[in-house]
């Protein structure tokens, strides 16, 4: 029994619908031969118009039904679904309402802001159709807390294993285990701490007395341990942040798009 | 010389509040004696906290106030009308009551006092049980712990192995050293989480732990302690004694009062005026089963009225008349009725009959009607006063109960649903419906309704679903000689490989059948859930033969043994029964050759067993590979419940990739349900266990509820409502506390909020069954 996803729902659904919506909308445009050629002033034009800014409207009254938490008007699943494709829809039906003529000025920006939405929503979905099942605390992973813990048994580990020890030990634990500072660009990369080089290792120990080999490789042995806690961290940190990340576009985007909308139907009915 | 007066009562709860007041009033000498503080079970509260007045229709009769309040406000009430009527409180530990002749000598502190009459309202928390070494009274002994931030420091010796001595010996490890002294090797009594804590906390040196030992003498600043490796001495500048509380109980049977059986929570019998079988020696409150505080007040109440043999009406009396309400004659005729026609309610005492019927409904059916359908989840419990009952107990099979009989005992015991459909067979059939609460209560008190119920129980049970070809005759004779086995969690039943001596049949609870495979390791194939029987394999046939699985409890479970001479000679008389046992054990047989000894699912298996699945109603189950963690269910879950969450999608475990949040499961058995003073934790038809407003925040069942599903909350009511408050301006006001949890938004059209808020449909809520497969279609 395999879950349907917001993508499949109720049998592609909203999928099916769009696609009959736009092939019908594509046949009347192919069909209707306006004078003066096809564009947004022609019957169909306003036609294709008023149901795109309808479409609009609709797509951002999403935001309101997913905090209705009263509403048993559909599921947020089935509004969801429901959004992503007739969204989706608009990036046809859009240009035909234009009779795909572009220019520079506030109509094609309000396209362009309309892309820039559609296409961070498509980003989106994609994010949650391939990230979701990598949250590793959803999976039997440590949670992040549990993982501090860890982290903090594991330094104070290193710190009792340089009790007593040489210098030169004390040294290579401290250079073997650096610290290390957050910063932006981890997020973007897999696995950003590297784990520790062999050679590295091997010249380390060559420079300790033979009694402390062998606590210089439980040494190693936790710091390759910590590592991975590390990389693991920042990868469920990864993994959240872009599932959030493309929302930072396609919210102020689709505000934009709004705006630029009411000045584009202002300026067609006032200045055309 | 002593001191006379005419009542002395003891014990300055709600109840001795209540006597005193009027006593003082009515200017009877009189002495109340409290070895704490004044009203002490209400001054453990937590500071602040908001104490209901229930049961809310219940009217006050007191010469002392009381109203729903905070903690404050009630104590100060009590202090003061305590004194404006000019009680004469004394404080000091009553020791010892004896009868000499007409009068009762009462020992207390260094004092001795003689009373005619003596009213018990000495509560049921006890008092802490001491340390009986030399040294036990050394003002360095707390038996208490209030703030184990005062300590830093110290050499501390905790003594018990209970959750409070675990907790206080924890807490104070922090800053002090501590050692620990436990009788037993193990720690057993404690809840899991402490005994896992504890655990650590020794494992790391951070407690010394002393097993098998016990506390030898006390000295200024060392404990010396027997060890089973001789005497050991430790230096201790504080000795914290957690050893439990000396029940009540016992001394109440140094009074010369009955009990009516040996379970613990029985209570004693007393008279409509609460006198007990000891003549002028009353008992009132929590000592006899009343816990609340405004029926406690009434009883001291009347009481003294009935000791000044001024007539007076139970405080209940217009709520009773009111149950009576639309009957033919009213409570004049019907009454009587009660006691003369059900003889499972004949030997309650008066005070029991009047509270069960008032928490009780009559319904008056007429042919036909339905009283309940099978499969419905209502608990209650039904007794047929006057005309008959047909039971559908199969397809074109109806059993008929007369006047005097009872039925729905077995969804009120099992917790499951109703096992078959009961309409009432003639015009004018008047039947008495009673909530499960109330005859749990009458089971543990009083002994013939217990052996009554769960006669019939067994008989019933094994009549419908197990031996349905079996007469009653043989059944009843079998129901004799069947022992009744309870097991814990994890205990087990019978071992692969042991010999085959006795049939289960499952009462309560589920079972988890394992089988050793070929690498020898355990393997959970399936589970058994209440209502059907276990063991019947290896029982089949004279020869000795071995068990072929292991059984262990996967909930706590309570059985029916039936030996395999009975067994044999059951299948030997009734050839029909003898046939469909076989035919399903050779079914069994074949599922455990072909059941490929899955580890997997057996992993499966094993997972829901620990996390107690098999006993879940509806649980609610997080898609791994679809949830984003947008949290969209928990801001659903706060939204339509009072801006708390009652599902934590961080917490809980994980299966293959699916995750179990945080949330109610609506269980079979629900714990949360078993020491709910004012029943407000309730099942509801379709199988909600939900928390009815008459809670009082006690927190019993945050305790009992072995999920951590509820909490204590704070609600936050908007206090003008409407739209201003919609958009944030109206002002909101924080409500009681009382205890939330999911209640599957029964009350909302279209299902749980966080399943329908869920935008990529990864929360959903299911019962066992589906989660099973829905985690095997996971893993395929």
């Amino acid at each position: 029994m395999r879950q349907e996803t917001f993508i499949s729902y109720h049998g592609y659904r909203w999928l099916i619908l769009t696609v009959l919506a736009v092939v019908m909308c594509s046949a009347v445009y192919l069909i209707d031969d306006p004078i003066g050629g096809r564009n947004g002033g022609t019957i169909v034009g306003y036609t294709f118009g008023t149901l795109a800014t309808i479409g609009v409207v609709w797509l951002m009254s999403y935001g309101v039904r997913k905090r209705a938490y009263y509403s048993s008007l559909g599921s947020v699943q089935g509004w969801l679904s429901a959004h992503v494709w007739i969204g989706t829809g608009l990036l046809v039906l859009v240009p035909l309402h234009a009779g795909f003529s572009f220019g520079w000025n506030v109509h094609t920006l309000t396209f362009l802001l309309m892309v820039v939405t559609i296409v961070s929503g498509i980003w989106g979905v994609f994010n949650y159709a391939t990230l979701a099942s990598r949250i590793e605390s959803h999976r039997g992973g440590g949670k992040s807390t549990q993982i501090l813990e860890h982290l903090q048994t594991l330094s104070s580990d290193v710190k009792a294993l340089c009790k007593d020890k040489s210098e030169a030990f004390v040294s290579v634990a401290q250079r073997l285990n650096p610290p290390f500072t957050v910063n932006l660009m981890m997020l973007l990369r897999k696995a950003p701490i590297a784990h520790i080089d062999q050679r590295v290792a091997g010249a380390a120990l060559a420079t300790l007395p033979d009694s402390e080999h062998d606590e210089a490789l439980r040494l190693f042995g936790i710091l390759d341990q910590r590592c991975d806690l590390i990389n693991g961290l920042l990868e469920e940190a990864r993994v959240k942040a872009l599932l959030r990340i493309w929302l930072f576009i396609h919210v102020p985007a689709s505000v934009a798009l709004c705006v630029a909308l009411a000045i584009h139907i202002l300026s067609v009915f006032f200045f055309w | 010389m002593t001191n006379h007066f005419e009542i002395a009562i003891i014990g300055a709860g709600p109840a001795g509040i209540g006597a005193a007041t009027n006593a003082a009033h009515h200017k009877i000498s009189h002495i109340l004696i409290e070895k704490g503080q004044v009203a002490n079970t209400i001054f453990d509260y937590q500071l602040r906290k908001h104490v209901m007045a229930e049961p809310s229709k219940l009217p006050l009769r007191a010469r002392c106030r009381f109203e729903a309040g905070s903690r404050e406000k009630i104590l100060e009430d009590f202090a003061s009308d305590l004194k404006t009527c000019s009680v004469n409180l004394v404080k000091g530990e009553v020791s010892k009551i004896s009868k000499k002749g007409e009068l009762f000598e009462i020992h207390y502190q260094d004092s001795i006092c003689t009373a005619t009459h003596v009213i018990l309202s000495i509560g049921v928390q006890g008092s802490p049980r001491k340390i009986t070494a030399p040294g036990g009274e050394m003002p360095h002994v707390a038996y208490t712990l209030a703030d184990p931030g005062a300590f830093t420091g110290q050499h501390i010796v905790v003594v018990g192995a209970g959750d409070a001595a675990i907790e206080n010996a924890l807490a104070l490890s922090a800053d002090n050293t501590v050692s620990l002294i436990n009788r037993g090797e193990e720690f057993a009594r404690a809840k899991e989480g402490n005994s896992n804590l504890i655990l650590n906390a020794i494992q790391a040196g951070r407690i010394r732990c002393f097993y098998n030992s016990v506390v030898a003498r006390v000295e200024s600043d060392t404990v010396t302690i027997t060890t089973p490796h001789g005497e050991i001495t430790v230096p201790c500048n504080h000795v914290i004694a957690r050893l439990g509380c000396v029940l009540p109980r016992t001394f109440l049977e140094s009074v010369g009062i009955e009990f009516p059986s040996q379970d613990l929570s029985s209570v004693p019998r007393v008279s409509h005026r609460y006198e007990s079988n000891v003549p002028n020696l009353f008992i009132l409150g929590a000592l006899i089963g009343y816990p609340l505080i405004k029926q406690a007040i009434n009883q001291g109440y009347e009481v003294i009225e009935h000791i000044l043999g001024v007539p007076v009406q139970p405080a209940d009396q217009p709520l009773l008349e009111e149950r009576f309400e639309g009957l033919e004659g009213g409570f004049e005729v019907n009454f009587p009725k009660v006691h003369a026609n059900l003889p499972v309610f004949r030997d309650l005492s008066a005070p029991q009959l009047r509270e069960m019927l008032i928490d009780s409904t009559f319904h008056v059916k007429r042919a036909g009607d339905v009283v309940f359908e099978k499969n419905d989840y209502t608990d209650t419990f039904w007794s047929v006063l006057e005309g008959s009952v047909e039971i559908e107990v199969a397809p074109h099979r109806v059993v008929k109960l007369e006047s005097g009989d009872f039925f729905g005992e077995m969804g009120l015991i099992s917790g499951r649903r109703r096992t078959a459909t009961v309409r009432a067979a003639e015009h004018g059939a008047l039947l008495l419906e009673t909530p499960r609460k109330q005859i749990l209560k009458l089971m543990a008190s009083v002994q013939s309704v217990r052996r009554r119920l769960d006669e019939v129980f067994i008989l019933r049970a094994l009549q419908t679903s197990i031996f349905p070809e079996v007469d009653r005759a043989f059944l009843e004779a079998l129901v004799r000689r069947a022992k009744m086995r309870s097991f814990k969690k994890g205990d087990i039943l019978f071992k692969e490989g042991d010999v085959g001596d006795a049939l289960y049949v499952v009462r309560k609870g589920s079972v988890k059948i394992s089988r050793r495979n070929r690498a020898g390791v355990d393997v959970a194939q399936t589970y058994i859930a209440a209502g059907n029987y276990v063991g019947e394999m290896s029982i089949l046939s004279e020869k000795e033969m071995p068990r072929s699985a292991t059984v262990m409890a996967a909930v706590a479970c309570e059985t029916i043994v039936i030996d395999k001479a009975d067994f044999l000679e059951l299948l030997s008389t009734f050839p029909a029964a003898e046939d469909r046992i076989l035919r399903l054990a050779r079914e069994r047989k074949v599922e455990n050759v072909v059941t490929n000894w899955d580890e997997r699912s057996g992993s499966l298996l094993d997972f829901m067993t620990k996390e107690g699945l098999t006993d879940a109603e509806n649980v609610l189950l997080i898609d791994s590979d679809l949830c984003v963690a947008c949290d969209n269910c928990e801001a659903a879950c706060a939204a339509t419940h009072g801006g708390h969450s009652r599902l934590d999608r961080r917490g809980g475990k994980s299966f293959a990739s699916i995750q179990l949040p945080i949330s109610c499961r609506h269980c079979e058995n629900p714990l949360c349900m078993l020491e709910c003073p004012p029943d407000a934790l309730t099942r509801l038809p379709d199988g909600e266990v939900i928390i009815k407003d008459s809670c009082i925040g006690c927190g019993n069942c945050v305790g009992n509820c072995p999920y951590g599903v509820i909490h204590i909350v704070h609600e936050h009511v908007p206090k003008s409502g409407g739209l201003l408050s919609w958009f944030g301006f109206g002002e909101v006001v924080e409500g009681p506390a009382k205890a939330a949890k999911c209640d599957q938004c029964h009350d909302l059209s279209g299902g749980p909020a966080c399943v329908r808020a869920c935008p990529t449909g990864a929360a959903m809520r299911v019962d066992a069954e589906q989660l099973i497969r829905i985690a095997q279609a996971k893993r395929m």
